[in-house]
């Protein structure tokens, strides 16, 4: 990692360590006493000063690395907190959901909308976007509860406001934002709530970015 | 989880209602539950025509969906939704085992789909024929 002028090669480092070179020339003898005096005791100053430079750096350095750290972790968590769209579900899907949300539309997995858009929708059934999909109700309750129970985790205000359509979602939103309009009105994908003309095992629950399709 | 206290009674009813939900029956014998239904809604009633099914079935009743919309012109043949694409599967008994086998499930569909069809539920009369005309449709 070491080059041939002292300098580490991948790691940057903000100072410099002497080369082999440096290190293995001896003072040279002036003949002088005096002046050997004055250059042994520079070099010596030389070196301590080199080497407190060198503590200096790691000093300097040292809250560069911290704000990093902290930078890192930070993005970690921010990761952590937009993946709570991505936690599996915690509870046992109930028999009912999958058979009676998955009857017309792919089973939408209960992460993909906080608890207060789930509720409107149970709500709503009789005018469920524009049908009845009204159901009975110990089906109702069961897949009320196991939708209220895996929701996604979002806070306060935000989860008023949020629309009862998931691809109008922002998180929805940010996640397609690399598919264009014409690709969503392909005849084959039918539109951004058809998830399994391009996620093939969005009926499992599955939307991992590498198994994507877009069909022609 | 709690589990619930199963009391005699509760158990019986459950079997009584799990007797009428099961996936057992055949289309005869809904035929018959939307006659006994049929005959208290009006007295007059005069039995089920296949005939007045297709119309219903294949008729537009003034709003958006038909039942053909996402069943076909061809009850014998897969169909898909309307609005998503899902397929669905043929809904002429004939073509497949599965279909009006279960009382509690035709009439669950009966409501959703006459809600969006005629914008009413459908009566005992009209189900039943529909079904006359459904059970008489080869694939």
């Amino acid at each position: 990692m070491m080059d041939r002028n002292g300098r580490i090669g991948r790691v940057r480092t903000w100072y410099r360590v002497a080369s082999r070179a440096e290190r293995a020339t001896p003072l040279q003898s002036n003949g002088n006493e005096a002046i050997d005096a004055k250059n042994k005791a520079s070099a010596v100053d030389t070196a301590a000063r080199a080497r407190s430079e060198c503590a200096m750096n790691r000093i300097r350095t040292f809250p560069l690395a911290a704000a990093a750290a902290g930078l890192a972790a930070l993005s970690i968590a921010a990761a952590a907190m937009a993946s709570d769209r991505q936690v599996r579900s915690t509870s046992p899907e109930p028999a009912a959901w999958r058979a009676e949300c998955g009857s017309c539309h792919v089973a939408y997995p209960p992460r993909l909308l906080p608890a207060s858009s789930w509720r409107r929708i149970m709500q709503g059934l009789d005018r469920h976007f524009g049908v009845d999909a009204t159901l009975d109700a110990g089906s109702a309750a069961a897949i009320a509860t196991f939708l209220a129970e895996n929701a996604a985790r979002v806070g306060g205000k935000r989860a008023q406001d949020e629309t009862l359509r998931i691809t109008e979602t922002r998180w929805f939103r940010h996640e397609h934002a690399e598919v264009s309009p014409q690709e969503f009105a392909r005849a084959s994908v039918r539109g951004p709530a058809n998830c399994d003309a391009c996620h093939r095992d969005a009926g499992r629950g599955q939307f991992d970015e590498r198994s994507v399709r877009i069909p022609r | 989880m709690k589990h619930p206290r199963w009391s005699a009674p509760a158990l019986l009813a459950a079997l009584l209602a799990g007797a009428g939900t099961a996936a057992s029956q055949t289309p005869a014998a809904l035929a018959e539950s939307y006659a006994a239904a049929a005959r208290n809604e009006a007295p007059g009633f005069a039995g089920f025509s296949a005939q007045r099914g297709e119309q219903l079935f294949r008729g537009s009743h003034g709003r958006e969906w038909t039942c053909t919309s996402c069943h076909t012109s061809s009850p014998g043949a897969q169909g898909r939704h309307a609005k998503t694409g899902k397929p669905i599967a043929p809904l002429a008994p004939a073509a497949n085992a599965e279909r009006f086998t279960s009382l509690a499930t035709a009439d669950k569909w009966f409501r959703r789909n006459c809600n969006d069809v005629l914008g009413r539920e459908c009566t005992a009369q009209e189900k039943g024929d529909v079904l006359a005309y459904l059970v008489q449709v080869r694939p």
